[in-house]
């Protein structure tokens, strides 16, 4: 409460000295009923959609384009190493997954990695390492290493999304710059259907669509995927997802198999590719139909 | 005095104004002509085409299925060759017995076998997956096929029950502390580990050697589960779709159709230019651009030559499913095979879907006639062709026993 009444003091304050500031950030979309709603447990700095990819306690600076998938490589890396040697069952989730579904990478244009335990293992998180720092070398020329925080959200006993400010239950952070791995738990929520299994932000999922899972690599270290992987990302990302080879100024690379940045330029030139594909088969069903 | 900093503002102010105007005309006046020469240069071309007007939609976009590079998965063995010296020949005069899913039906199998007087020392048992689970004797069917030196591919069953106890028994730490038999039957998994708990060391390992496809190349024949996605090349086909899949779902058709949708509902009262093209659009390439030398000595086309000239045809790109959304992966797969040449073609014996049941189709043959429910066990008897037939050409008799 205290904390809270606090934030709206400080909002007030801040929107009558610099309202264009408050207004530029991301969470100023909802300003009033900010004050109204359960304080966030994960914070991020905000000001763009970029930063929300940042812890606010350890964020310094944001990482630029070329050197954000090296840090996330480290991140999830060292993630599924330290949870393995616990005996920890996690699996990939979301974008993450999606990633692993095309070359088993990180895609560079996402900023940040999900993956899901059991709601059973999340307590035992909970119980066990929360707020444990894990060291990992992230460079075994240099023996440079980062230290990793693992942080559990108390809400994650919470059953339901409640407001909806603190539906990510943990996290894996970078602490030498904040970036992260987002941790959600699954659990049969709903008294009523048993076996279907859901995050607090209402993703379900069937129990043998989870189980049993496969083993296989993602970014070089060993990684789970739960059993239904295609089903999955269809439902989440649809059909699409699966199959479109160009995404966020980014294209399919059939040679290497990888996702690479286009230029402005290849990306007009694709543009004017597709028009001009489109043009010859419009203009060859006119003529079949005349 | 007071009014002088004043002044000075309002002439700052006509200044900056007279020079961001002058500025923009400039550009402006620059840039016009290079638009109006694009024009005239439009309207100069001989024959002058109707202007179309396009937009793109993300049906425009590139796809492709089948050219990722996923890691691979659980140590599974995704394609095997069946050895040459168990090919069936017009001199050898072996043959292949392909059984659909066994499911345990132990007596079943025996008196199939019986009934195609199987001979071990001239016949090789195939079995299509899904040997195990469900009925009663799923070790005795194992050990049956171990016995007879038989070769088999990975059922949607085998795999789950595999995965789930070798998830069982790489259990340590946090994991090892978590399960129960509660929690395996949260995950769905207890029904498997009962059965995969009643397997032998041997017959797992024997299990989890096991291709998820079986190729005889000298027949251009495959042996899989569930089925193949056409034009994609074994090596490259997803293996839990070959064990899983029933249908396949078309993304460029279903947002083209969305596309077509929307703009019939703006305008609804054209309807001339109907949507009905189940055959791809008329492609862009004149067809004498394939290779005319080729096709002189055999008609029909490549996976490649396909590919390049489909690539945004409404089904070129297909995903693979498990519900029956979609058609039909045998439809799919016999359309394909009749597109390439003759000796490009391959047949697909699968199993997997018992409510289909038996199905014989040009190049694929559907071998679950549902046995453990009722129904019947089939075996698919291939033989070579005697005297006259081309290398690598086949006969096939269908035998089936009753299962109760």
């Amino acid at each position: 409460m205290i904390a809270s009444s606090w934030t709206s003091l400080l909002l007030l304050a801040a929107s009558a000295l610099f309202p264009t500031a408050v207004d530029a950030s991301p969470t100023s979309r909802f300003p009033r009923a900010a004050a109204a709603k359960t304080p966030k447990y994960f914070n991020e700095p905000g000001g763009s959609l970029a930063l929300g990819h940042y812890d606010k306690r350890y964020f310094k600076a944001e990482i630029p384009y070329g050197e954000h998938r090296d840090v996330l490589r480290q991140l999830i890396r060292s993630y599924l190493t330290t949870l393995h040697e616990h005996g920890v069952e996690t699996w990939l989730a979301h974008g993450t997954l999606l990633g692993w579904w095309w070359n088993g990478q990180i895609m560079p244009w996402d900023y940040d990695l999900d993956v899901q335990v059991s709601n059973a293992t999340m307590t035992w998180l909970g119980d066990n390492l929360n707020r444990t720092e894990h060291t990992h070398v992230v460079d075994d020329s240099t023996g440079a290493s980062r230290t990793y925080l693992l942080d559990v959200n108390p809400h994650h006993v919470d059953i339901d999304r409640g407001d909806g400010m603190n539906i990510i239950d943990a996290r894996w952070i970078d602490t030498s710059n904040g970036m992260f791995i987002d941790i959600t738990g699954v659990r049969e929520r709903e008294a009523d259907r048993p076996g279907v299994w859901s995050c607090k932000n209402k993703h379900r999922y069937a129990s043998q669509d989870l189980w049993p899972m496969r083993v296989t690599e993602f970014e070089g270290v060993k990684a789970r995927i739960p059993y239904n992987f295609e089903e999955i990302l269809r439902a989440e990302y649809g059909d699409k997802s699966l199959v479109v080879e160009e995404f966020q100024g980014h294209r399919w690379n059939r040679d290497i198999n990888e996702w690479v940045k286009m230029t402005p330029e290849e990306i007009t030139q694709s543009k004017e590719a597709a028009e001009q594909r489109k043009k010859e088969e419009e203009a060859a069903k006119q003529q079949k139909n005349d | 005095m007071a009014h002088q900093p004043h002044r000075r503002g309002i002439v700052a102010a006509a200044l900056f104004f007279l020079v961001a105007s002058i500025y923009l005309c400039v550009t402006r006046l620059y840039n016009s002509p290079s638009l109006s020469n694009d024009n005239s240069k439009q309207q100069l071309h001989p024959n002058p085409p109707k202007e179309i007007h396009v937009q793109l939609t993300d049906a425009d976009l590139p796809m492709t299925y089948g050219t990722f590079r996923r890691p691979n998965m659980d140590g599974l063995t995704l394609m095997a060759n069946l050895p040459d010296e168990l090919v069936p020949t017009p001199e050898n005069g072996r043959r292949l017995v392909i059984v659909g899913d066994i499911h345990g039906m132990d007596a079943a199998l025996e008196s199939l076998l019986q009934k195609v007087d199987f001979d071990p020392s001239r016949d090789h048992l195939i079995a299509t997956g899904d040997m195990i689970n469900k009925g009663p004797d799923s070790p005795g069917v194992v050990s049956r096929l171990m016995r007879l030196n038989a070769s088999a591919v990975r059922g949607n069953h085998e795999d789950r029950i595999l995965l789930a106890l070798a998830e069982a028994d790489s259990q340590t730490g946090v994991s090892k502390e978590l399960s129960s038999a509660d929690a395996e039957a949260h995950r769905g998994e207890a029904e498997f580990l009962a059965a995969g708990r009643k397997l032998s060391k041997e017959h797992v390992e024997w299990l989890s050697k096991l291709p998820v496809i079986l190729a005889v190349e000298p027949l251009r024949l495959f042996v899989a589960h569930a089925g193949l996605v056409p034009g994609v090349r074994p090596e490259l086909q997803d293996p839990w779709a070959v064990m899983n899949m029933r249908t396949l779902v078309y993304p460029r058709e279903e947002m083209r159709k969305k596309g077509y949708k929307k703009k019939k509902a703006k305008r609804d009262s054209d309807d001339s230019s109907a949507e009905a093209s189940a055959p791809p659009p008329p492609s862009d390439q004149p067809s004498s651009s394939e290779p005319e030398a080729a096709a002189e000595e055999e008609e029909g086309e490549t996976l490649e030559s396909i590919q390049q000239k489909d690539a945004y045809a409404d089904r070129e790109v297909a995903i693979p499913v498990e519900s029956r959304d979609g058609e039909k992966w045998t439809t799919a797969w016999n359309r394909f095979q009749k597109r390439l040449k003759k000796s490009h073609r391959y047949t697909v014996v699968y199993g997997h879907d018992s409510k289909r049941g038996l199905r014989e189709d040009r190049y694929t043959f559907g071998l679950d006639s549902g046995c453990v429910k009722g129904g019947a066990l089939t075996a698919l008897v291939v033989e070579a062709k005697e005297g006259g037939g081309k290398a690598g050409e086949w006969t096939h008799t269908v035998m089936q026993v009753q299962c109760k």
